[in-house]
Parts: C-alpha cells; structure tokens; sequence
C-alpha cells in the first residue's frame, strides 16, 4: 500500500477527490481548515461561511463563523496569530519576542507552573496535538512529545515554512518543498506527489485532507 | 491639543517664509504668503532630504527661521465673513483631523511617505519607493510635521490648509466677482459636496492644490504673473493633476505670448529640481507617472474608473459625475454638490461677460483635463473652486436681487443632502475612531509591529498601510499596486532573491485577486501577463523560498 501511496497522482488506485463540489478558494489563506473537528470553506463568493463534516463531506451549514482561535489565558502570551496545542495534560504554545524569534512553552494541567519545552534558537513553532501527545516544527526537524513520560521523539523533516503539520493517532503528516513544488510527506512513508502546490495537511483517521489550487482534497488512505 | 499646535506653527512659520519673499498686497497676500512659503519649504526640504538632514530638529529651526519672516510687515486680516465661513463649512471635517490617519491615501502615500523619510532622515525613490520620485513639496513638509511624533499634525496641517481655501474663495468672490454673496455661496457650494468634506480632515493634497490654483488665478487675474508663477508652480509640485486649470488661467488671462512663454518656462524652471533629481537617478523626470523601465507599464488604468470612455459616455459625463456619482462605489469616487452641474451649463454663459469669462474658461480647460483623465471626482478639486466661482460670476447680476438670493441659499442648502451623500456614515465612523484614539489595524501590522526585529526591512506587495507599519519599508501600493507588479516581473525568476537583495528581510503581502473585469482594454492574455501573472508568482516563490509567520484574513507576512 505504501508503495503504491509514493505513487500517488501517477496512477495510484484511489486517488484523491476534492472534498465537496460546492468548494471555492478563498481569498483569506488560512481556509481551507478545520475547526471544532469540521473543515470550514468557502462558497463561490469567496467567504468562507460552510462548514463540512470530514467523514460524511456533506455541507453541515452555511453561516458566519467565530473567530478562528479561542483566546486562552496563557502567560506569557500566545504570539500573534498562532494557535495553542491542547490537550488534558496541559497546553503549548509559541511565545514571540522583539528579535523575532519564538520559543515553544508548556503548561501542565497539573498547575505546576509553565516551562519552556524549546528556545528560539531552534525556532520551535506550530504545536499540534493528536490529543495525547505534542507535536511541532523547529529546524530541520518535528519533535513528538510526550506529556506524561516527559519523552521526545525526533523526525528529521524540513518544513514548518507555510502550515503547521497534521498529527492524528501517532501519524504526522507535513508539507514538504520538492524541486518544482510543494508536496506532503507522512511519517508512516506516504508521500502525496502531485502538480501543483499540496498544502496544509490535515489528518483525521484514515484520510489525508490537502489544499490544492485553493480548495479542500480528500485521499483516503486505506484505499 | 499637541497635535493642532504643532500644525498651527508650521502653518503659520511658512506663510512667514513665504510673506518674506512675496511682494503681495492686499487682502489676498497671506493666500500667496502661504502658497510661497510651500514652494519654499519644499525646495528647502529637497536640498535637506538630499544631504540627509530631514530630522525633527532641522524641521523646527527651519520653521523657527520661517517664522521671523514675519517681521517684514503685516499682513491684512480677511474678513469676518471669509473666516466665519471658513470656519462653519470646515468644522465637520475635525472629527477626522483630530482623530488618527484613516484614509487609504494619507495612510499609503502622504503618511506614508512622511514616514519613510522620516526614518530615513532623508528623501526616498526609485523604484523601491516609487511614491517618493514625485515632486515632494507638501510631502516634505508632512515629514517635519511627521518627526514631531503627532502624526495627527498632518491632517491638522491639511485641515488649515483646506480652511484657508475656503476664506480664498469668499474673499475672490468680493475682489474679482465683486460679490462677497458670490463668495460665500462659492464656499458653501463647495463644501456641501461629499468629495470636499471627505478630503479636508485628512492629509492629503488635492485641496492644497486647488489653494495654490485659486492663488495662481488670482494673481493672474490681476496680472501679477510674478506671484502667479510661484502659485502655479507650487500647485504643479504638489500635484500635476492642477496642469489643466492651470493652463486655463495662462490661457483665459489676455497675457501677451511672450509673457505667457516666460511664465511657462519659469513655472519649468520652479519645478525642474524634481525633475532633476529624477534624472540623476537615472529615472524619468515625470516617474512615477510614466517612464517605467522594462517591463513597461502604464501608471494607471484609466479606463478602469467612471461610466466609460466611448465618445457618447464623454457626453453623458458632466451628468453622470454629478448625478450617478456614488460615494461608496469606485466609479467616480465621491458626489458633488448638484448646483455644480448648474455650474457647468453656465460656463458658456460666462463666455460672454468680461467679468466671468476668465474663471468660465479655466474651469473649462480644468473640467477638460480632469475628463481625459481617471474619472475620479478629488482629481476635480484644483478646478472646482473656480468652477465654482465661475458660477457664481455668472449669476452675480442677479444676486442683487433678494429673491435670487434667496433661491441660491434654498437651493444650496436644499440640495446639500445630496452632494453630502455618505457623510453621516463618514463622520461616525471618525467620531468612533476619534474616541478610540485608533483605527481596526489589520492584524498583520500588528503582528509585524510586535515581533519583527526593529532592525526589519519590509517589502509590502499589494497593500497601501505604509503609514501603519513601525518598520523600514520598500515597495508599496500605488495605481493598481504597479510597485509590486513591476518588481516582481523584473525579477520572475528569482524575485525572493531580489528582495534580498533589495535590504529586505520579511515581506507583507495582501491576499490579492485581480478582476479581469475592472480591465476592459486588455485581452485575457494581457490581463494575466500584467495582472495575474506577478500576483501567482510571488506567492509561489513565498511558498517555495520564504517562511509564512503569520497569516490574518486580509495579509501575510513571510521571513525572507
């Protein structure tokens, strides 16, 4: 199967399919993603107002949306713009600084106070959480972390450069730049290799979500 | 309260440099005191901004010098009935004056632009910084006015401006129309239109502009082309769109050709310091308005503004600016008051009396102008005034009348709703940002003014909020953002490099998508080359080569 996954576009058995029909780009580049566990795309108009389930792909509605990250009380501060990585044994995020570099922090649930998980030598950015455990992005490389053993696991990959990686059930799914575009690499050795840019990976159990061309693709993985 | 005080002693230290080189009398000699003290302050600011001296204490010992020009003599108090009006019509505008910098162009361009250089303590251009390579009179002094750390001195400087145009116009009514009713109707005409209002609480140049025409007219109105030629050449070096009135006044005054020469050439010769500097830059002394070196492109597309540009649209114009104007749509960009129509049907009235005829035939030339280019309504306000004063010299016989005036003050006043459409919107919105001492900053500049190194160069692609950004800056917006469309196809291969190499360290880019539409001159395949074309390679190329660091619904900014 993973042989024929390197393969994907070139004639794989199940290849990919955009996610819905009724999906358009959008002029705000953060969408096509998820949110609350349901993609949120974008209608011919450009707003990005519908809401998708990722197991039935069907348009659960069509409405204004809250704002994309929920503040959370966090000191020192989440930078900007980047979104917290939660789970029921604390939460990390990336904390910014005036000489523009980030640094990674941890907060147990536990209320021991907050550490630095990674300094901003390595630029550590992009927290992801497949619910147990920590993900992010640093130089060259993504580290596993695991809360309760207090463990790290490294996977050499360079990216981190556009979004963030997907993560689900010890799986983590990242962009990667090949020679001619952007493709997606998974730690499991599937590779999706296509024209054109693949971007912003988002794993929910078997499927590999991507953005293409602006809209929203799904490849089912156990094809 | 800094903010005024600041704006008030420039305003008042320039007239003082211009009263010092000005030989005017009379009631109108503080108009060309102010438009000469401009024109001085500007080519004083070039040679400063040449040797790199546009710092905040420069700025005040020259305004400290100006000042003492002062001494010569004073000047005659206009009328209680210039200022009144002056003061009644611009006070709606000091919402916006005394709030923060809204505007696109005072953020992108007059901002903007007071910004770079005040960082730079020195002029910019070229084409890292197009805006900079135009003639920089009024944007000189924005950049003293900048350094002092109240950015709101700049509209405050505007709205002094704006406001000394309109007791220009009530006292020209009196000296030339001889109707101070003429006057103050002029003033109110011009006021109770939406592209007016919008304009004078913000810093910008269009109503400066039209201050130095109404100078210039009115001095050759008087044959005083000595202080008509510094008027014009003050207007034409803040703004080349006062060409075409200003060759209507040259050309409605009865001047002997060689005069008529000699003033053209000394009008040059005023100029001829930017033009100049262009050209040692190696640019064209007209750039950023045209001389684009490969590839070639037009400054603006003309076509893309008001009801369009067939020979029957040309005659449906002066109706359609006027009356299907809509101040929230991009089409002419604002609403005049309707008797400005009137205005128009009068001016080959005006033809006929020797009193209106030279105001009739320079509003004529500058409507002329103003319809060969982009239809938007604020490039018609260097005219306006004497559009409007043209007007009003053609109904003055009957303003003796009390019924006709009368009817004037009805219909003015009357019809004011609707040359003021949008107007209400406009000034809650000031008022809302003048309570919150702050406008909705997209995000991105946030984000780029908390965490970028101080020491950061940002390229902006496609976005006009120069002002906003707390860094050092290339690149820019202007007409349909050529800065970045030229600099990325100069360089489609490697434009990344290029912006390295350029000084740049991050870039902030708007999400941007062209509308094959708004272009109707230019084929499909046209069309991509100009448009999509730069806008699919540079997010490509920030794909492959940059690193995103944040990301709002409007921009993103990259690390280079």
């Amino acid at each position: 199967m993973i042989a024929i996954a390197l393969l994907l576009g070139q004639g794989f058995a199940s290849p990919p399919v955009p996610v819905h029909g009724d999906i358009f780009p959008c002029a705000d580049h953060r969408i096509p993603r998820t949110h609350e566990g349901q993609f949120v795309a974008c209608n011919s108009a450009g707003q990005p107002i519908l809401r998708i389930d990722p197991s039935t792909r069907a348009i659960m509605q069509a409405t204004a949306l809250e704002p994309i990250t929920p503040p959370i009380d966090l000191i020192p501060p989440p930078m900007l713009g980047s979104a917290p990585a939660v789970t029921p044994h604390g939460v990390a995020w990336v904390v910014g600084s005036r000489d523009g570099r980030r640094s990674l922090w941890w907060r147990s649930s536990n209320g021991a106070a907050p550490i630095v998980l990674e300094t901003g030598r390595t630029d550590p950015h992009h927290p992801v959480t497949d619910g147990g455990h920590i993900a992010w992005v640093s130089h060259e490389r993504i580290t596993i972390y695991d809360p309760v053993s207090a463990t790290r696991k490294h996977i050499d990959a360079e990216t981190g450069f556009n979004a963030a990686p997907a993560f689900d059930r010890g799986v983590v799914c990242w962009e990667v730049r090949g020679p001619a575009d952007v493709d997606i690499a998974c730690s499991d050795g599937v590779r999706v290799r296509r024209d054109d840019h693949q971007t912003q990976p988002v794993l929910v159990g078997e499927h590999l979500f991507f953005r293409e061309r602006g809209v929203f693709w799904v490849w089912d993985r156990s094809s | 309260m800094t903010a005024p005080l600041i704006a008030l002693w420039a305003a008042f230290s320039m007239m003082g440099a211009g009263h010092f080189i000005s030989d005017e009398e009379g009631p109108l000699a503080w108009l060309h005191a102010a438009v000469a003290g401009m024109m001085m302050w500007g080519l004083i600011g070039l040679m400063l901004g040449v040797a790199n001296l546009l710092s905040p204490s420069v700025f005040f010992a020259v305004t400290a010098v100006s000042a003492l020009g002062w001494g010569k003599a004073t000047l005659t108090v206009p009328s209680r009935w210039a200022v009144g009006t002056a003061l009644l019509v611009s006070m709606p505008a000091v919402l916006d004056a005394a709030g923060p910098l809204t505007g696109v162009d005072e953020l992108y361009l007059h901002g903007g632009l007071a910004q770079r250089m005040s960082l730079h303590e020195g002029l910019v251009g070229g084409l890292l910084h197009p805006n900079g390579s135009r003639p920089l009179t009024l944007q000189i002094i924005y950049t003293g006015l900048w350094s002092s750390g109240h950015p709101s001195s700049l509209s405050w400087f505007h709205w002094l401006l704006s406001g000394g145009l309109m007791v220009a116009v009530v006292q020209t009514g009196s000296l030339h129309l001889g109707s101070r009713v003429a006057g103050v109707a002029a003033a109110t005409l011009l006021a109770g239109s939406t592209t007016i209002q919008e304009s004078m609480g913000q810093a910008a140049s269009d109503l400066p502009t039209a201050l130095a025409v109404l100078a210039a007219m009115d001095a050759c109105n008087r044959r005083r082309i000595r202080s008509g030629i510094i008027a014009a050449a003050t207007a034409m070096s803040i703004k080349y769109t006062s060409a075409a009135p200003l060759a209507g006044i040259f050309l409605a005054v009865r001047l002997p050709i060689a005069v008529r020469l000699l003033a053209a050439g000394s009008v040059a010769m005023l100029i001829s310091p930017w033009w100049i500097r262009n050209s040692i830059e190696q640019l064209h002394p007209l750039f950023p308005f045209t001389g684009w070196p490969d590839p070639a492109m037009a400054f603006q597309a003309v076509e893309k503004w008001g009801a369009g540009r067939t020979a029957l649209d040309f005659i449906w114009l002066p109706y359609r600016s006027i009356f299907q104007a809509d101040p929230q749509t991009y089409a002419f960009h604002g609403r005049l008051h309707p008797l400005f129509f009137g205005c128009l049907v009068a001016l080959p009235l005006g033809l006929r009396s020797q009193r209106a005829r030279p105001w009739a035939v320079a509003a004529g030339v500058g409507c002329i102008g103003w319809a060969m280019g982009p239809h938007w309504l604020r490039y018609a306000i260097p005219t306006l005034p004497l559009l409007a004063l043209a007007g009003m010299a053609v109904i003055e016989p009957f303003l003796k009348r009390r019924i006709a005036r009368v009817a004037l003050v009805a219909l003015l006043f009357g019809l004011a709703p609707v040359g003021l459409a949008d107007m209400s919107r406009q000034l809650e919105g000031h008022f809302q940002y003048l309570i919150a001492d702050s406008t909705p900053t997209d995000e991105a500049l946030q984000f780029c003014n908390t965490h970028l190194p101080n020491d950061a160069t940002v390229a902006l692609m496609f976005t006009w909020e120069n002002a906003a950004l707390q860094r050092t800056q290339i690149l820019g917006s202007v007409e349909d953002h050529i800065p970045s469309r030229h600099f990325i196809l100069s360089h489609p291969d490697a434009p990344l490099a290029a912006l390295r190499k350029s000084g740049a360290t991050h870039v902030l880019i708007r999400n941007l998508e062209f509308r094959h539409s708004l272009y109707p001159t230019l084929d499909r395949k046209q069309f991509e080359a100009q448009y999509s074309r730069p806008v699919g390679l540079i997010n490509h190329h920030l794909l492959m080569g940059a690193d995103l660091l944040f990301s709002s619904s409007s921009h993103r900014v990259y690390r280079l």
